[in-house]
């Protein structure tokens, strides 16, 4: 083997040195290096150095988590786990909410236009005829749903806001 | 070696079991999680850090941040991973807001820093005396690296993380880790040799 190429691949070990000390070659690398490692006493001792300093790395104690950290935190990520929980709650309630006031909606019509006019105006119903006094009902509908959640919000927050 | 295994499949299941009851909303698992890793989760943070209560401070806001996206962990996912993440990011947001420290530049006051839990406590044997000795000179050093080689050393040899669950802390490539942990850890030597005699740390 030529000077050169002893000398690159020297320096392509020495590399390779603090990452032994710390574990993480792969086995192809550990295997080279042990081969190298036998037959060049400056990378033994080198390496020697590098695991000194990987021990000493370890050996640092672990500071303490204050014990009064550890239970504040305890208490308020579990008053956090809480309201996020809650707040789920209430979308998923939302979302049920949505569905049911649309399908009271579709309900409501044909039972609105039965005690109105009887079984006749359901059979000979036209949409065409019906619209306008469709949209005015959705919207009534609609405009007391929104209402009715104003009212909701409001005495949640005087709630919060008390609490 | 059976003992250690069974021990550590134990810790496995029951941290799974944990994060599973957790992501269903239940108390006494975020109190179980939280005891668990009280200690590591700290000292990565003062690692980052340095000062004590920005550190406390910043463990806060991870559980806290924990509890808001429980429900976004992927449970096929390593949990650590996840929580170190979780931790870092607010942690390199608290340095870039706090100091307006580059992730690559030397902060010029870390050097007087040593970590509070370094001091010797009651007598000990003159080894155990020497290695503590050894291990601060060590931490001081650590302490007076850049925090991007910083936190690879700590996560490597302070949390045991394998390369792939500290490239998944950093989102970095392999490469990139192990490039940081190489030269982190040249860094580190030369700061020793700079600061301390070779018999004072070897």
């Amino acid at each position: 083997m030529s000077n050169a190429k002893k000398v690159n691949e020297h320096e392509k070990f020495r590399e390779l040195l603090p990452l032994a000390a710390a574990g993480v070659l792969d086995a192809s690398e550990e295997q080279q290096l042990a081969v190298h490692i036998g037959v060049c006493s400056d990378c033994a001792a080198s390496l020697d150095r590098w695991q000194q300093i990987g021990t000493n790395l370890r050996r640092i104690p672990t500071p303490q988590a204050p014990a009064a950290l550890v239970s504040r935190t305890v208490l308020l990520a579990q008053t956090r786990l809480t309201e996020e929980s809650s707040r789920r709650t209430e979308r998923r309630m939302m979302a049920m909410m949505l569905v049911f006031s649309w399908a009271l909606v579709a309900i409501s019509w044909p039972l609105a236009q039965l005690f109105a006019h009887g079984w006749e105006s359901l059979l000979g119903f036209s949409f065409e005829q019906g619209w306008e006094n469709f949209v005015i009902f959705t919207a009534f509908c609609w405009l007391a749903g929104a209402a009715a959640a104003i009212l909701l919000a409001m005495r949640r927050s005087r709630q919060r806001r008390f609490a | 070696m059976i003992c250690e295994f069974a021990s550590a499949m134990e810790v496995a299941v029951g941290l799974d079991a944990d994060v599973a009851r957790l992501r269903r909303g239940d108390l006494e698992a975020l109190a179980a999680l939280v005891q668990r890793y009280q200690h590591r989760l700290y000292r990565y943070l003062l690692r980052l850090v340095r000062q004590p209560a920005e550190a406390e401070d910043l463990f806060q806001q991870t559980w806290l941040r924990v509890a808001s996206q429980i429900r976004r962990f992927d449970p096929r996912r390593n949990f650590d991973a996840w929580l170190f993440t979780l931790a870092r990011n607010l942690a390199i947001d608290h340095l870039r807001r706090a100091h307006l420290q580059s992730l690559d530049e030397h902060d010029e006051d870390g050097a007087t820093m040593t970590p509070a839990a370094l001091r010797a406590s009651g007598p000990a044997p003159i080894d155990v005396v020497m290695a503590h000795e050894r291990a601060r000179f060590v931490a001081a050093a650590l302490d007076d690296l850049p925090v991007l080689y910083r936190e690879v050393l700590a996560l490597r040899f302070e949390e045991e993380m394998k390369l792939e669950e500290i490239a998944e802390v950093l989102d970095a490539p392999l490469s990139t880790v192990k490039s940081r942990l190489r030269r982190g850890l040249e860094n580190l030597r030369g700061t020793l040799d700079a600061r301390f005699s070779r018999t004072e740390w070897q």
